[in-house]
């Protein structure tokens, strides 16, 4: 039995039930999850499938702050119990395998807690590997 | 097999068999995107010479030792001895509220 779900990215890429179904699983078992920011359901509905067993949100501070505070608004609002800030991510790193597979959200994917559909930031020009609406701004 | 933790599943027996058996189920966009990481992946590899051998090779991932795993490999559990453990209780408390299990949670890709 896993201890505990740590934050991970896209779970429907795995499965198509995707993060619904690990939250089934962590109430199931009574045991914690916390989400990516970057998941393809919503916190609302993850959390909706939970028990008495916490949740906690996985947050970076973007450069566009409203999505950033809205995000943490929803998460309070949705009962999350946590907060895990990323603070190690003033540019992302270079995951050379996203660029030679042009890695990319499937056709009605999304990433609900941005509030983004993830095309801007995933299928941008190689030469620019600055991504303007998520990148991380700290200070 | 009395007295063992259970399996359940017949090829699942471990996190390690997961995500092999996960990994040939995905199509590379998606199996290179959880199991890789950025530029030349240092934190993943621990023997060079493993992944030089296996460089260009679909098992390259798997074959590789990761040192982000070793850290955790380097923790001990030391058992304790001579108690009583007719009732066994594991549970803990996050975040206020009681869990089965606990401990502290590390993050993947985001």
């Amino acid at each position: 039995m896993p201890l505990g779900f740590s934050p991970s990215a896209m779970h429907r890429l795995a499965h198509p039930d995707g993060e619904l179904a690990t939250s089934r699983a962590a109430a199931s078992y009574n045991i914690a999850m916390a989400l990516s920011s970057y998941s393809t359901e919503s916190l609302e509905n993850v959390k909706a499938q939970g028990a008495s067993n916490p949740y906690a949100m996985q947050l970076c501070v973007l450069r566009d702050r409203y999505t950033t505070k809205q995000m943490l608004q929803r998460a309070e609002a949705a009962g999350y119990s946590a907060i895990f800030l990323s603070v190690d991510v003033p540019l992302l790193g270079r995951r050379l395998n996203e660029f030679r597979n042009n890695f990319h959200l499937p056709d009605g994917m999304e990433w609900p807690n941005l509030l983004s559909n993830g095309k801007a930031e995933l299928n941008q020009d190689l030469s620019d590997h600055t991504q303007e609406t998520h990148s991380y701004e700290f200070g | 097999m009395a007295n063992r933790g259970q399996s359940w599943d017949a090829q699942v027996h471990s996190i390690a068999d997961l995500r092999e058996y996960g990994s040939k189920k995905l199509p590379k966009m998606y199996r290179d995107y959880y199991n890789e990481g950025a530029m030349d992946l240092v934190t993943y590899v621990v023997r060079a010479e493993v992944a030089t051998q296996c460089s260009g090779n679909a098992n390259t991932v798997a074959a590789r030792l990761r040192d982000n795993e070793a850290a955790f490999d380097r923790y001990k559990i030391k058992p304790r001895i001579l108690v009583n453990v007719d009732n066994i209780d594991t549970s803990s408390e996050l975040f206020g509220k009681k869990v089965s299990r606990s401990t502290r949670l590390n993050q993947s890709i985001c």
